[in-house]
């Protein structure tokens, strides 16, 4: 199924590229569709949600991109979000490609709680949207075309996602050992991020809506990508109860 | 506060920050090391209080500016204490309870507080409420986590089947203490229970030392693939060897003092089986080939050789069979040795003898995976055997190496049954405790942690009695509900800021 996702961003290009601009949120909603159906495939054939290995969130990861992309085009009526999360959703999905799951991987009792999929699935939105975020800022820089309000836009959500997705880890930590925080690497680097996200939020205008801005946007960005990826190359990961499992 | 207060602000907050954690790197514990973390956290304290003398106006001390500074020093403190190897310089732990740290948290909520109050009466409608609703929220958080910390005490307890507890040993940094509480009520451990996964086996095929492929090794399914040039298939495959007898059929000898002996000999471990195909290998032009069978000796000795159930026995001492003669060099015959007071002396190694085995799966014995496999190339074809006791991979080629891996049985699910007699009550109730569901007495909550892998005769508990927990929980969904308004209210990417 994955690969007529990749397919399908393909055809998104082709159709962007001869200005078939009416088709292509049928088109990102095709492709949303296809991997929350990999995503369900999974769910069945594992016995459980697909969440444990890195592999399963790079899928997780893109649907949580065209979630953004295509609620944002909802909201504001805008392309070219769908534009940018097409182009994140093909390179995520290539990536967990190469990088396939070896083995079945058995869910640990501590995962094995109701909170497992809100606190996942709300986090990795939160993850799509600063991605999303991250990819405007770049795209700005490159074509000099400065789209500050999109980026403030996607920023805010990214936001709000990021805070009740902690707050949703934070509860189910309470349930499962009695300490709703406890400085693990992965939970204080999702604080980092948060409170950066949140620093950009609370600066005024001026500077969010400035290249100033657009680099605090690509600070935010890398933060979230290594609480995502780079979290385990700490020399404190060892202690960490949040690695992804992976063969 | 004005833009040109940050540079220096953020100046001083960071050389305060790299004073206080350098000195208290290479300073031993004590006067000194608390002397230099005060005049680390006065001079970061020092930088807070030129930002409030910057100030002309009330509304300068709200602006989210300054909230945005202190966001990003906070963000700045965590991200280190993650850099920090326990035990080393500093526990992390250390940095986020440190005075920095926690004048931070307390100068945030003061200006969070003010603002507020301040700057969320400018805003209209809903947009105000989940303002308002938010940064109470984590003020709610912040003052219910300082009583935690104050207040919070947790501890284990591991209890027996059919024991019996209402009190658990504190617990401090890790560290159990010489001190006993009261859990709120009296536990009784009737029974426990684990669900346990399925052991699984995996043929793993590794590239230049890297996991490229792995295939599940299943009895009774078929399992054949081609890669990079070889034909690997599944011939046999045992989950739990049971020791089987083997013929061997001797040729005449080619000495005469060799004395010819046709053995039936039972093998006396299942491992040695693998082992003893193992050691019939020998390196050939970088291959590895594989001989069926093991080595089989022509032998003489000096004492009087009897056999008896396929043991070849020297004077009363059994002799197990064809051990100890492999070796990746072909052997400098004759060769001799000793077996007890027996002189063994070998005459002729015949590779390649005719082996007739019978093996037999039987579950009953402990798990013991074995998998043969019929691997070709266009130069090479053998038979092999795995098993996941061999130490190393099996080379295939130079860059290409096989191994078999056992997946060992894991806890997939466990609980405890508990029978709980609660302060007031005058029954006992059951309960089935397990993770993600806590049992709460009083104003303590009892958690399934633990439990003794190898014989399954005690539970192991871990008590948490936080005051404050309740505080907390009550901030976060304030905040949720506050963060839900805010969504609704702003409209997200249509309205204009």
């Amino acid at each position: 199924m994955l690969y007529l996702v990749v397919l399908s961003c393909f055809v998104f290009f082709l159709m962007q590229y001869f200005k078939k601009e009416k088709l292509l949120p049928s088109l990102h909603l095709f492709t949303w569709l296809l991997i929350g159906g990999q995503l369900v495939l999974s769910a069945i054939t594992e016995g459980r949600p697909p969440f444990k290995t890195f592999y399963e969130t790079y899928i997780l990861l893109a649907f949580s991109l065209a979630s953004s992309g295509l609620l944002a085009h909802h909201l504001s009526e805008r392309k070219f979000y769908i534009k940018i999360t097409n182009v994140l959703v093909l390179g995520v999905i290539s990536w967990a490609l190469i990088n396939p799951d070896l083995e079945k991987i058995v869910l640990p009792a501590a995962l094995q709680s109701p909170w497992f999929v809100p606190h996942v699935m709300v986090y990795f939105l939160g993850y799509g949207f600063t991605m999303l975020s991250g990819a405007i800022a770049l795209w700005s820089l490159y074509t000099q075309v400065y789209q500050h309000k999109l980026i403030d836009h996607t920023m805010r959500a990214a936001f709000l996602l990021l805070m009740v997705g902690i707050c949703f880890g934070s509860l189910w930590a309470d349930e499962a050992w009695g300490a709703y925080w406890g400085w693990d690497p992965k939970e204080s680097w999702a604080l980092v991020s948060l409170l950066a996200v949140a620093a950009f939020c609370h600066l005024p205008k001026k500077i969010r809506y400035s290249k100033q801005g657009l680099f605090w946007v690509l600070l935010c960005t890398g933060m979230v990508l290594f609480t995502y990826l780079g979290m385990h190359l700490l020399p404190t990961a060892e202690t960490s109860m949040h690695v992804y499992s992976s063969t | 506060m004005h833009i040109k207060f940050f540079k220096p602000i953020l100046f001083i907050t960071l050389l305060g920050i790299l004073m206080q954690y350098s000195l208290y790197a290479f300073v031993p514990a004590g006067f000194y090391e608390i002397s230099f973390i005060f005049l680390g956290s006065i001079s970061t304290f020092f930088a807070f209080v030129i930002a409030f003398l910057g100030q002309n106006k009330i509304q300068d001390i709200l602006l989210k500016q300054n909230i945005a500074v202190h966001l990003v020093w906070l963000a700045f403190l965590t991200a280190l204490g993650t850099f920090v190897i326990p035990e080393t310089l500093l526990s992390w732990t250390d940095i986020h309870r440190s005075p920095v740290y926690i004048l931070s948290l307390g100068y945030m909520s003061g200006t969070m507080l003010a603002y507020l109050c301040w700057n969320s009466l400018l805003y209209k409608g809903l947009k105000r409420w989940g303002v308002f609703f938010s940064h109470v929220g984590v003020l709610v958080i912040i003052v219910s986590t300082a009583s935690s910390f104050m207040f919070k005490s947790k501890g284990v307890v591991d209890l027996n089947v059919g024991g019996e507890t209402s009190v658990y040993q504190v617990m401090k940094n890790g560290i159990l203490l010489p001190e006993f509480k009261n859990i709120g009520a009296a536990i009784k451990l009737d029974n426990f229970d684990v669900k346990w996964s399925e052991p699984e086996v995996y043929l793993r095929l590794y590239k230049n030392e890297y996991l490229e492929k792995s295939y599940p090794v299943k009895m009774g399914e078929k399992l054949s693939f081609n890669l990079d040039g070889f034909s690997i298939e599944k011939l046999d495959y045992f989950t739990h060897l049971k020791e089987e007898k083997s013929v061997i059929s001797l040729p005449e000898p080619k000495t005469s003092e060799a004395q010819k002996s046709t053995l039936e000999f039972t093998l006396k471990y299942a491992s040695g089986y693998q082992h003893n195909y193992l050691t019939a290998t020998h390196k050939k032009q970088g291959f590895i080939a594989n001989n069926e069978g093991v080595d089989q000796l022509v032998f003489s000795t000096n004492q009087d050789v009897k056999r008896k159930d396929g043991v070849v026995y020297v004077s009363a001492k059994p002799l197990t069979f064809a051990r100890g003669f492999s070796e990746w060099a072909p052997l400098d015959l004759p060769l001799t040795f000793m077996r007890g007071e027996a002189e063994i002396i070998v005459h002729e190694v015949l590779e390649n003898a005719e082996v007739k085995t019978e093996l037999v799966n039987d579950a009953s014995k402990p798990i013991n995976p074995a998998v043969k496999l019929h691997v070709k190339s266009e130069d090479y074809e053998s038979d092999i055997w795995l098993s996941p006791f061999m130490k190393d991979l099996h080379p295939l080629t130079k860059e290409w190496g096989m191994f078999l891996w056992l997946k060992e049985k894991e806890p997939v699910h466990f609980k405890s049954h508990l029978q709980v007699l609660k302060s007031g009550e005058a029954e006992w109730k059951p309960f089935e405790l397990e993770v993600n569901q806590p049992l709460s007495a009083g104003s303590c909550q009892v958690y399934q942690g633990s439990f003794d892998r190898r014989n399954l005769e005690f539970s192991g508990l871990q008590i948490t009695c936080d005051p404050g927990r309740t505080g907390v929980k009550l901030g976060i969904w304030i905040m949720i509900i506050g963060t839900f308004i805010l969504m609704l209210r702003r409209r997200l990417f249509k309205e204009n800021d």
